[in-house]
């Protein structure tokens, strides 16, 4: 039975149908949620809450990727649940120095910041990249667990975050640039491929 | 990594788009031509290709469990109020009442208020008497009894309300304390020239109310009784000499209790219509954020 057929059962009222729909989906689902929440309980919670919030919206669905529509109900969910963090503020990538001024490089990183310390100290890529994802601000990370990780082009993302073609592209390499510039503060501490010197080529 | 080795953010964007194969044709080729030119944009595009291909290999987290519904769950789901919708149409219906509302009193007020320019208005014609009674109290009040050349019932006041220096009045009314007493000269009292004991204002009222409660003495105005009329001294029945006819501030006595009624419903139905707004407004507010928190809840 094919994607849109249990589609169609499930908007008919077939929980059984419903059901494989989010077994095909729900690892993919979950693995957004993770990457933008950074937090498994929270991820799994949005999950579910993606899930609940699918079954009542079945009948808005208007044809087109279901994966898509799935990430969209996933993100507003996690959208949802960094609300309700907000409360609890984190540091950004790019803190002020001392005079005020904003600090581009994020070079602070390897001082005695202890949280890249940590992450170097696990030796492992994808820790650091998690950190350097969780660094990004919210509409930055969005985007790039949606193009990067859920493997979603430009069209669905613009979509799923209800935002024109020229807003994701802005921050998808506004996104990749802090990306960058933040793996670049774990120096030595990454595989080498990572290790960019600071040069100027031009 | 300083800010001059950061790319412009339209070459940042570009160089993505680029790496995604999100520019075709003419852009592509264009690009293209600048990327082979410019070892910067080959470094960032080596380090960008880098990176997503990192990011990219990050393991997939796989579901902790299965999300699925159980038959109980989904009923449960689907038995909750959907109160959502019935609280936005309220609140949707509240706010174009109130747009009704505004929109009405704003034909309203474009289309009568040149109309009612053009036109004195019932308050207008309420407020003129007034105004003429605010100036007469402006002006000073002279008590005399009978004139300066009082013979009879003659004296100042009369009609004009009394000015001194008008020696014979045509009313034979006497301003006495803010009262004009008919005299027609039967005022053995007096005597010229000498200033009348002006009534308290007790005694003005009760002869005010007896005038009131007697038809025939209504003052300068002809009786219509059916008896054989009395000869008139100086307009005033000869039996009528000595009594209230007229109070002086007469436009106070008649207007007040006219304007008062009318100012109160004015401003009732002023109080009224705010209510109404207030309470529409109040209820588009309430309903738009009960729709908006289980929009958001849901």
């Amino acid at each position: 039975m094919g994607e849109q057929d249990l589609i169609e059962l499930a908007v008919g009222g077939d929980l059984d149908a419903f059901n494989r729909l989010v077994l095909q989906y729900q690892d993919a689902a979950y693995n957004a949620a993770f990457r933008i929440l950074s937090d498994p309980a929270a991820a799994e919670d949005a999950t579910q809450e993606a899930v609940i919030s699918m079954y009542r919206k079945l009948n808005t669905y208007r044809g087109g990727s279901f994966k898509s529509w799935f990430l969209r109900i996933v993100t507003n969910a996690c959208y949802d649940e960094l609300r309700r963090r907000q409360r609890r503020p984190s540091v950004p990538l790019e803190p002020e120095n001392d005079e005020g001024e904003l600090v581009d490089s994020p070079s602070w990183m390897e001082d005695d910041a202890p949280g890249p310390e940590e992450a170097a100290s696990a030796k492992e890529l994808e820790d650091a990249i998690q950190h350097c994802l969780a660094d990004l601000e919210e509409k930055f990370r969005v985007v790039m667990v949606l193009v990067d990780i859920a493997g979603e082009d430009y069209e669905s993302v613009c979509a799923i975050i209800n935002r024109p073609m020229g807003t994701v592209k802005s921050r998808l390499a506004r996104a990749r640039q802090k990306m960058q510039d933040c793996l670049r503060g774990f120096g030595e501490l990454l595989p080498e491929k990572f290790r960019l010197k600071d040069e100027v080529m031009e | 990594m300083t800010r001059q080795d950061m790319l412009p953010k339209k070459d940042n964007e570009a160089l993505c788009a680029y790496m995604d194969g999100m520019l075709t044709g003419e852009k592509k080729l264009k690009f293209e031509k600048r990327l082979a030119k410019s070892l910067r944009l080959q470094k960032a595009l080596k380090e960008y290709t880098q990176l997503r291909t990192a990011v990219r290999g990050l393991p997939c987290q796989a579901a902790p469990r299965n999300f699925t519904l159980t038959r109980e769950e989904a009923r449960a789901i689907k038995r909750q109020p959907v109160l959502y919708p019935a609280f936005g149409f309220a609140s949707l219906a509240a706010l174009l009442i109130l747009a009704l509302v505004f929109t009405s009193e704003f034909i309203f007020k474009t289309y009568s208020a040149p109309m009612a320019r053009e036109l004195p208005s019932e308050a207008a014609l309420s407020a003129a008497p007034s105004q003429e009674s605010a100036l007469e109290a402006q002006q000073p009040q002279i008590f005399t009894w009978g004139g300066a050349y009082g013979m009879g019932g003659g004296g100042a006041g009369g009609i004009g309300g009394g000015a001194e220096g008008v020696p014979y009045g045509l009313g034979g009314g006497v301003p006495v304390g803010g009262t004009f007493v008919g005299s027609s000269g039967a005022v053995p009292e007096a005597k010229p020239g000498e200033p009348a004991e002006p009534l308290s204002s007790e005694e003005a009222g009760a002869q005010l109310q007896q005038m009131e409660e007697t038809p025939q003495a209504a003052g300068m105005g002809a009786s219509l009784s059916s008896e054989p009329p009395e000869p008139l001294i100086l307009g005033i029945r000869e039996s009528e000499a000595g009594q209230i006819i007229s109070s002086y501030p007469q436009t106070e006595a008649k207007v007040a209790p006219e304007t008062a009624p009318d100012a109160q419903t004015e401003t009732s139905r002023a109080l009224v219509s705010e209510y109404v707004k207030i309470g529409l407004l109040a209820a588009v507010l309430a309903f738009g954020i009960l729709a908006l928190a289980l929009y958001l809840k849901r």
